[in-house]
């Protein structure tokens, strides 16, 4: 359940107004909307590409959701 | 005369093709004279509509559906411009859709249909690259990325259909096919940036000179070591090349390009040689 989770939280950061800033603003109060495991929400927190991608996360999402977040494309595993 | 297919051919689509066009213009310009090439043709073939046979990065299709295979049967669509890609309104050609629906179901393909279905960069980098923003489209996605894939003898049988399709469609109505995706790069990996240009070649070479049961029998576990995930979309290359009738084709160009972190290839196949 978790992988849906991820998957609708990288979606609806790119596409719904608004929830980018707050979850700059506030990220854990965005991410507890979501039903993530807590070791998926602190990878999120974390911007821990290795465990998203270790715990069968597809790369196309962890991707889209790690850019949008602001980690470039090819810094996704540097970044932690 | 008969509806048919007149021009096939396949590109790769990655957005910095129109984002970054020319940042190495010893590899770039010849790519970009290969696409104007490719778009030259299109406009001789004098085409009624285009196929795009195209995937999609977690934009239209989400776990909550994701379908392997879907035919867009809208009269117009709407390209998403993800992370700066191009968007812009692309007119559908419906009945077309409609006709190819009814066939392929009839021909044992239970196709999913979307009457709303925007289009990634997958679709729209090759129609602006190529000029066809005023072409009417019938996008046809295929599940790229996400596990279990349709295999690439599905895809080809997918294709040899769509070409008995097009055939039984009433008027005089002429069709293109044109497969986007790959060649070698790694999406969202830790080889994101690699390219396999002996790969690459291979698989070109294969595709032009009509080898293209070996490639068939490539696992998709061996595509994916050997030229990362975003290969796997070169099922939208078996499409078109299987859709074109001939067994093989012609390379108008492929370069590595790493600062496009991806091989491109640009080929016609079939009548579009």
């Amino acid at each position: 359940m978790s992988l849906l989770g991820l998957t609708k939280l990288a979606w609806d950061l790119e596409h719904q107004e608004g929830l980018l800033d707050a979850y700059h603003a506030a990220p854990a109060a965005v991410l507890a909307r979501y039903r993530l495991q807590p070791r998926h929400h602190q990878a999120v927190l974390d911007f821990d590409a290795a465990t998203l991608l270790d715990d069968g996360l597809n790369p196309v999402v962890l991707r889209n959701l790690l850019v949008i977040l602001g980690v470039p494309h090819a810094k996704l595993y540097d970044a932690r | 005369m008969m509806s048919a297919v007149i021009w096939t051919g396949a590109t790769s689509h990655v957005g910095a093709i129109i984002k970054n066009p020319d940042p190495a213009p010893e590899r770039s310009g010849p790519l970009n004279a290969a696409w104007d090439r490719m778009a030259e043709q299109i406009r001789a073939a004098r085409l009624d509509a285009m196929v795009v046979v195209a995937t999609d990065h977690y934009e239209t299709f989400r776990l909550e559906h994701y379908p392997t295979f879907c035919l867009g049967v809208a009269d117009e669509y709407e390209g998403w411009g993800e992370f700066g890609n191009p968007t812009g309104t692309v007119a559908g050609a419906s009945e077309l859709s409609q006709d190819m629906l009814a066939g392929l179901v009839d021909r044992g393909f239970d196709m999913s249909r979307s009457h709303e279905m925007p289009l990634d960069h997958s679709f729209m980098v090759p129609l602006v690259r190529l000029g066809l923003l005023e072409l009417p489209v019938v996008p046809l996605f295929v599940n790229c990325n996400t596990a279990p894939l349709p295999s690439l003898r599905r895809c080809q049988a997918l294709g040899e259909s769509i070409r008995e399709v097009v055939a039984g469609v009433p008027g005089e109505r002429r069709v293109g096919v044109l497969g986007t995706g790959g060649v070698s790069h790694w999406v969202g990996l830790p080889r994101f940036g690699d390219i396999n240009e002996e790969w690459d070649r291979r698989f070109l070479s294969l595709l032009e000179s009509g080898g293209i049961d070996e490639i068939l029998s490539w696992p998709d576990e061996e595509i994916l070591e050997r030229a990362g995930n975003g290969a796997l979309e070169i099922r939208t290359w078996v499409v078109a090349q299987a859709a074109s009738g001939t067994p093989a084709g012609r390379l108008l160009e492929y370069q590595p390009m790493p600062e496009w972190a991806i091989g491109i290839g640009v080929m016609t196949m079939g009548a579009g040689t």
